[in-house]
Formats: C-alpha cells, sequence, structure tokens
C-alpha cells in the first residue's frame, strides 16, 4: 500500500505534494505553550475554587474539568507532530491544493484563476523561526498555506502574483 | 456629454421624516420617567432638527451624480467629501424601490448593484428622481448592463411565468422560513402562554417580545416585501416585481446567477410545497438571497426553474448518499444526544434550585427526551435525501434533513472546494464536500452530503478541467 504521505529524496510525496520544513513544528509548540499555561491556570483554579464553583457536584465537577484540561493538554503536546506528518501543498498550473488536518482531515482546492490577492503573513512566533504563511484570497474566501519557510514564502508568492497578472493581462 | 442628476428633493423630506420619528421616539421613552426634564429635553431635540434641517438641504444639494460614457460619479461636496466612481462594466443590476414617500412625491429610487462581495448588502449608491425620468434612466442603464433593450411599459405588459398568489404570499410569510426558526418561535409562544396562566408577567412580556420578533415581524415584512408578485425572463434579463405598500423591480442578468435553489421547509414539504432562490450577485436589495417564486406545489416550482433558468437545472437522478455514511451520522448524533442527556442530568441534579417553579423540571426532561430524539431523526432523514449529481454547465448538491435543499451550481462560479473527512468518516471511506461561491450577501459555501472520496474529487476535477480545456470563459460572466 502507498503511503500518502511518504516523501523522497526531493521532499516531495509520489504524487507530487511537498511538505513543511520540520521547524514548523517549534514554532507551533511555543505558541501551543502560551494555551497550555492557560488551560493550567483555568483548571487548577477551577479545581482550588471547586467548592464555590461546583456546590454540591464539587466532584463531579472536577472530574468534568480535568477530563477537558487532560484532552486539550493531549491536542496540544501531540497536535504539532500530526499537523507536520500530514501536512502537504502542491501548485501546478492550473491549481494551489493543501491538504491538512488533525482530526478531520482536509484537502483545499483552489484554482489559481479565481485568485485575486495573495499576501505573506508573518506573525511573531513565526518571524522567530524564519516562518511565514501565504494567504490567497478568493471572491468566495480565502485558503492559506501555513507555515512555509520565509524564501519558501515569498516564492510561491511570487509565482502565484505572477500568474494572477498574467491572466488579467490576457483579458485587457 | 456627460449627464448631471441630483436626488428628488422629496429625499430632504424624507431624510428629515427619519431623524424627528428618531427623536420622538427617543423622547417617547422618557415620557414614563419623572426625573428627566421633559420640557428641556424638548427644547434640546428642537434644536438638533433646526441644525440638521440646513445640513440635509446642503448635503442634498452638493451630492451630484454623473452619468458619462463609461461609469457613474457620485460626489459629495460638503465638509465631508467623497468621489465615488462606479463603472457600468461592475455594474450587476439597478433595481427600483417605490416606498411611501416615493408614491406620494411621484418618484422612484434607482439603486446601483455593483458585482462584487464585498459591502454585497447594501447598494453602492442610490437615485431619487422623478418617476418618467427614473424609468429613462433605468432603461439606458440596463441597455448597458444586459445588451438588451427593456422597457419598463413592455415589462409591465410582460406575463409572469408563474401565478403567485397573495394567499401563497401570506402562506409563504408563515411557514416559508427555516424550521429551526419556526420551532423557536413556537417554543416562545408556548413559554408566554404558560407564564400568563403562572402570573408571571416579566416572563410573558419576554417571551412574548421574542416571539414577535422571530416570528411576526419577519411573517409581516415578507408579506408586505413579496405581495402581488411577479417574476418573468426577457431574454437573458429576469425581473421580479412585488409590493404591497412599497413596490420593488429588480432585474438581472441571467449571467449574474451563481446557483439556483429549491428549498422546502419541513412544514412546506409536509403539504408538497417548496419555494425557488438564486444566489445573485449584486442584488443588494436587503434580502439574504432573491426568491424568484415563494412557497408553490413543488411540481409547478420545478416547472418554473426549468422554464426560467434552464442554463442551471437539469433533469437527471442523483448518486444517493451510500449506506455507510450512516456510520459517521450515527455516531455524530449519537455523541450529541449524549452531550444533551448528560447536560440535563447534571442541569436537573445540582443546578436547579429547590424553590425554582415546577415547571422547570418537566422542561428540562422534555429538552432531554425530545431534543436526542429530533437529533437521531435526522439521521434517516438526511440519509434519504441526501445525493449528488453532474450536468454539463452545473452541478447539484441535494443536502439537508428537515428542511431539504436542492441545490444546482456552475462549475465556473466555483472559487474555493474543500473535503473533508472526520475520523469515524476516514474509515467508512465517505467524506463531505464544501464549495465556497460569491452569494447576494457576499460569501456563501454550500456543504454535500457523505460520499465516496472518488464521487466528490469529480467537483474539483470538472472545475478546473473547465478552465483547462477551454471551457469555462471569463467573458461570459462579465
Amino acid at each position: 500500500m502507498v503511503d500518502e504521505f511518504q516523501v523522497d529524496e526531493r521532499g516531495f510525496t509520489s504524487d507530487g505534494y511537498r511538505r513543511l520544513d520540520p521547524v514548523c513544528m517549534r514554532s507551533m509548540y511555543l505558541s501551543n505553550l502560551l494555551y497550555l499555561t492557560l488551560v493550567l491556570i483555568a483548571s487548577v483554579s477551577a479545581v482550588v475554587f471547586s467548592p464555590e464553583l461546583f456546590g454540591d457536584a464539587e466532584s463531579t465537577g472536577r472530574l468534568v474539568v480535568s477530563l477537558v484540561a487532560l484532552v486539550v493538554i493531549v491536542y496540544l503536546l501531540a497536535g504539532p507532530i500530526v499537523f507536520y506528518r500530514r501536512y502537504r501543498y502542491r501548485m501546478d498550473q492550473d491549481k494551489l491544493e493543501i491538504r491538512r488536518g488533525i482530526v478531520t482531515i482536509t484537502h483545499d482546492m483552489v484554482p489559481l484563476e479565481r485568485i485575486h490577492q495573495v499576501k505573506v503573513i508573518r506573525g511573531p512566533i513565526n518571524r522567530h523561526y524564519g516562518l511565514a504563511d501565504v494567504e490567497v484570497t478568493t471572491a468566495g474566501g480565502t485558503v492559506t498555506i501555513q507555515m512555509l519557510r520565509e524564501d519558501v514564502a515569498e516564492s510561491i508568492a511570487s509565482s502565484l502574483n505572477d500568474i494572477v497578472v498574467g491572466i488579467l493581462r490576457e483579458r485587457v | 456629454m456627460p449627464r448631471v442628476y441630483r436626488n428628488h428633493v422629496s429625499v430632504v423630506v424624507s431624510n428629515l421624516l427619519t431623524a424627528v420619528i428618531i427623536l420622538v421616539l427617543a423622547t417617547s421613552g422618557m415620557l414614563g420617567d419623572p426625573e428627566v426634564p421633559i420640557a428641556q429635553v424638548i427644547v434640546l431635540y428642537s434644536i438638533v432638527f433646526l441644525i440638521a434641517v440646513p445640513l440635509t438641504i446642503v448635503w442634498w444639494w452638493r451630492t451630484t451624480y454623473t452619468f458619462t460614457e463609461t461609469e457613474i460619479n457620485i460626489r459629495v461636496d460638503t465638509v465631508f467629501k467623497r468621489d465615488k466612481h462606479i463603472s457600468y462594466s461592475r455594474l450587476a443590476s439597478v433595481n427600483v424601490r417605490r416606498s411611501v414617500v416615493d408614491v406620494v412625491f411621484g418618484t422612484s429610487t434607482l439603486m446601483f448593484n455593483v458585482n462584487s462581495s464585498v459591502n454585497s448588502t447594501e447598494p453602492e449608491g442610490s437615485l431619487r428622481l422623478r418617476r418618467a425620468e427614473a424609468d429613462a434612466l433605468r432603461e439606458e442603464l440596463s441597455m448597458r448592463i444586459f445588451r438588451t433593450e427593456m422597457k419598463v411599459e413592455e415589462d409591465l405588459e410582460v406575463e409572469s411565468l408563474i401565478d403567485v398568489s397573495n394567499l401563497d404570499v401570506i402562506l409563504h410569510g408563515i411557514i416559508g422560513k427555516p424550521t429551526y426558526m419556526l420551532l423557536f418561535s413556537s417554543l416562545m409562544l408556548i413559554y408566554a402562554v404558560a407564564m400568563l396562566f403562572l402570573d408571571n408577567s416579566g416572563g410573558f412580556l419576554t417571551a412574548l417580545m421574542l416571539f414577535v420578533l422571530s416570528e411576526l415581524v419577519p411573517m409581516a415584512r415578507i408579506i408586505l416585501r413579496y405581495y402581488n408578485y411577479r417574476v418573468y425572463r426577457n431574454g437573458d434579463t429576469i425581473t421580479v416585481e412585488s409590493g404591497l405598500i412599497s413596490q420593488y423591480r429588480s432585474s438581472f442578468n441571467v449571467n449574474r446567477v451563481n446557483s439556483v435553489r429549491i428549498r422546502q421547509p419541513l412544514i412546506a414539504r409536509l403539504i408538497g410545497r417548496s419555494t425557488l432562490e438564486a444566489e445573485v450577485v449584486g442584488m443588494a436589495n436587503g434580502e439574504s438571497s432573491p426568491i424568484l417564486c415563494p412557497l408553490k406545489r413543488s411540481s409547478e416550482v420545478l416547472d418554473l426553474a426549468r422554464v426560467l433558468m434552464p442554463e442551471y437545472v437539469f433533469d437527471q437522478d442523483g448518486t444517493r448518499q451510500p449506506r455507510s455514511a450512516l456510520i459517521p451520522m450515527a455516531v455524530t448524533q449519537g455523541l450529541l444526544s449524549l452531550a444533551v442527556v448528560s447536560t440535563v442530568i447534571v442541569l436537573s441534579m445540582y443546578c436547579v434550585p429547590d424553590d425554582a417553579s415546577s415547571l422547570v423540571h418537566p422542561t428540562l426532561v422534555s429538552a432531554g427526551v425530545l431534543i436526542p430524539v429530533l437529533l437521531l431523526l435526522h439521521i434517516p432523514l438526511a440519509q434519504r435525501s441526501r445525493s449528488i449529481a453532474f450536468g454539463g454547465d452545473t452541478f447539484m448538491f441535494v443536502y439537508g434533513s428537515y428542511d431539504l435543499k436542492t441545490e444546482f451550481m456552475l462549475y465556473d462560479k466555483i472559487q474555493t472546494v474543500r473535503i473533508s473527512a472526520g475520523p469515524v468518516q476516514r474509515v467508512t471511506g465517505t467524506s463531505k464536500c464544501t464549495v465556497g461561491m460569491m452569494s447576494s450577501s457576499g460569501v456563501t459555501s454550500v456543504t454535500s452530503g457523505l460520499f465516496d472520496r472518488v464521487v466528490l474529487d469529480a467537483v474539483s476535477d470538472r472545475v478546473v478541467g473547465r478552465i483547462r480545456d477551454g471551457s469555462y470563459d471569463y467573458r461570459r460572466y462579465v
């Protein structure tokens, strides 16, 4: 059976998709660390103040809070690995495709002909790791290729811009 | 030679009238409060009104509409300057509205809508002129947009493609809305009656207000908007006319239509009725999707769709949702039911105070039984109805469960395609497809039922395939 996520030495899957740079996991772990801190503060506070918060249902309340916190913590810890393993993108002459997902796997397809605008976005954490997102806008919504290396993001944005400008020139 | 227009002077009257109504409402809200010095408030509001009069007149006088060979230039030359250029090539439609003020002053208001997903719920500009002048200008602009001659007098003689009686419109106002809205307003009515019997005036008034806002106001709005309904097609131009007090006439070119939808709310479906709607970019007339036919017998609606929009509607039995889709649906609805039952149990055991009303426990138990039943009933209803089919230029999703929608969409108008599968769906080999496109109210997405991945891949393959082989020609939609 062919592993659709397996990449060759050039970094391509058998059907021509590319994967992200592993450094993206560090960026995700850093941002998840912030969420993790918030989740831990909220859960510990809920457990400490459980008599006031839950009244008669103190033990049930504690159990529910602990279970929810556990699920969120597992998601925040395991999420980046699964995200990196599953994230693939591909661009050819006609379309842009992105496959991704942690729990639900999605496959986005945007015909290049429909693209109106291309943006490169660098958030503070991504910038620290030299990463950037490419946001592609169509009249029916936006699609983002996340956490690309900055040079790759610039190159993709530039190619997409050239294609969009070329299409517009043909129409004038 | 550019022609310059200015709004009819009645615009000043209607703007000042609106200001008076707002000020009177604001004042009347304070009448019951003995601490408010009402005489001083009236003097203050009168000063505000007197200042508003010259400002409105200056705004009216200094707002001009210049029609050149290529564009409309709307210029506001007051303290707040504005200079808007609308190219004729961007215009999607020019609609006419005749409000009470229009009828009194013998004017019509033209509304210019552009082909854009931004600010799509409001017209890009509006101009009030004497009726004959407005009709002449609309004819001329329609010529530029639709490239076919449209005479207002001729429009009046064209026979409607379907006979919609005012009784149909009233029925549409009552049961044409989505079932969840009908359910909410019914619950509010039941709650209001219960509160009345329990002598709880606060609860009664709140529930009654919610019932009025969710049921009676939308119903009245629909009846006023769609009374005296006519729809017809002249070449590639579709025109919809209606209105009880204000009269509306909306025309749009068929190439501005992104999708056509036959909608069947639950009660309407039980009595064999449907409504026909379209997603038309640039319709911007305050409604989410233009209604092409209020609730009528389903067979009549389908016949109308075939005559009015033959480019979209095709006769083909679709691929039905496979039996394997039952498993992910059962898991999802089962988990949701479990969550509802758990919440009800926790609320009943720990959250209801001892001195709570005698209605609380029966209400919670009813919700704990009724909601899971509705969630589980969704499974067979969805399984029986959902399908997908592919035509030459369009494809069709049948989706929903209680309320059913059959949507015909043009491949060439699809902007994005997303195929997604959750963990249980992956085990059963099913996925769902969401397509994004422009709509009457901006951007919309339509999601299919659960199908085999190979079936859904055909959507993106055909969208890209038409671009690749040259079947897609952007000039068709300009």
